[in-house]
């Protein structure tokens, strides 16, 4: 008896047509509101992604343009990222300088292999880039001629006390037309709207090489 | 007054009807999908803008580096960059010197300024736009538009 009726209202339950839009909407809404956010996410990682390149060149601009990447240049571009990414720079603010002891400008090692050997000049301006997360990585190295072979030595570290570094000038013109560069390096991580899981943060990254002109070439 | 049995009946009535069923759905369905067209037109030209922006904000920085930027003018701007996107109420440019006290503010839409520092020198260049919407509800102010870069003037 008790079979009977659970079979009847079964066979009642398949056969019943009523409620069938709603619940085909409840299936597809949830889809259809996952893929709408998905491309907004999109787009603006696109954004991002396009500011990345813009800062790794605008940075290479102003490595190149000088004789040495001090504390000055360091604390410009720091300023023009600032204004470029967050777009808050400016508007009467004056950032902190960096200085040697500076907390803000820390060298570590936080890129995954294969370029786990090279050392970063990672900014963490006084504004914030991107809400709670302000990490914004910034990697300058220099290309070295190496026999023929042109290799980016990642441990070239352009920065800190310049006054006690290793290359007291950066540039030296002896070296052959050519034979040196940097490489810029910088990366971002993109806060993606499902911010858990496998779906959450990831990492934009950019590079720009660049030749010093005649008058400013790296030294080694 | 209508009897109380006449009022069931009515009801009854309407919730077995299935006629203008079609209809109902159509004018339910309508406004969304016409709130979407006018959304993707809004995408789409922002985009364009957007890509626009990025294209002249990497050729102003060339012409600041390259030390041809001294003669622009807000009447040649757009045709030298190439900027296809020019109402002069909506655009905003500002090229100032980039300096270790920090960088100057972004440019209010419809204003020009060209500033490059003397004997050469850190230079950010930064472009706004402001970008008006067909999309009812979308209509905001603040949907400005930036790009920018910035570079060493000769």
């Amino acid at each position: 008896m008790r079979n009977k009726i659970i079979n009847g209202l079964s066979k009642k339950f398949t056969r019943d047509r009523r409620g069938v839009a709603a619940i085909e909407g409840a299936i597809i809404l949830p889809l259809v509101v996952s893929v709408f956010i998905g491309l907004t996410d999109l787009s603006s990682a696109s954004r991002l992604n396009r500011d990345l390149d813009r800062a790794a060149a605008s940075i290479a601009s102003i490595v190149v343009s000088g004789t040495r990447f001090d504390l000055e240049r360091q604390q410009i571009v720091r300023n023009g990222l600032g204004a470029m990414i967050a777009g808050e720079a400016g508007a009467g603010r004056t950032n902190p300088p960096i200085t040697t002891t500076n907390p803000l400008v820390t060298e570590t090692n936080p890129l995954a292999s294969p370029m786990n050997s090279m050392s970063s000049l990672s900014f963490e301006p006084a504004i914030s880039f991107d809400g709670a997360d302000p990490k914004m990585k910034v990697l300058v190295a220099g290309i070295t001629n190496d026999g023929g072979t042109y290799r980016t030595d990642w441990t070239w570290q352009p920065y800190g006390d310049v006054d006690v570094a290793a290359p007291t000038s950066l540039f030296d013109e002896a070296l052959p037309d050519g034979a040196f560069g940097i490489v810029v390096y910088v990366q971002k991580v993109h806060k993606s709207f499902f911010n858990s899981g496998a779906l959450g943060n990831y990492t934009l990254a950019a590079s720009y090489a660049a030749r010093p002109t005649k008058t400013t070439r790296i030294l080694k | 007054m209508i009897p109380f049995a006449k009022c069931r009946s009515r009801a009854r009535q309407f919730r077995h009807a299935h006629s203008g069923a079609t209809a109902i759905e159509f004018a339910i369905l309508v406004p969304p999908l016409i709130f979407a067209s006018l959304f993707a037109i809004d995408l789409g030209n922002t985009y364009m803008i957007a890509s626009s922006l990025d294209g002249a904000s990497a050729a102003l920085t060339e012409e600041i580096r390259s030390g041809e930027a001294a003669t622009l003018t807000q009447g040649n701007f757009c045709t030298r960059l190439g900027l296809a996107y020019c109402d002069a109420e909506r655009l905003g440019v500002n090229v100032a010197p980039l300096t270790v006290q920090g960088a100057p503010p972004p440019p209010a839409p419809g204003s020009f300024a060209i500033n490059l520092p003397t004997g050469g020198g850190a230079t950010i260049a930064t472009l706004v736009y402001r970008v008006s919407k067909v999309a009812p509800g979308l209509e905001r102010d603040d949907l400005i538009l930036r790009a920018g870069g910035f570079t060493s003037a000769q």
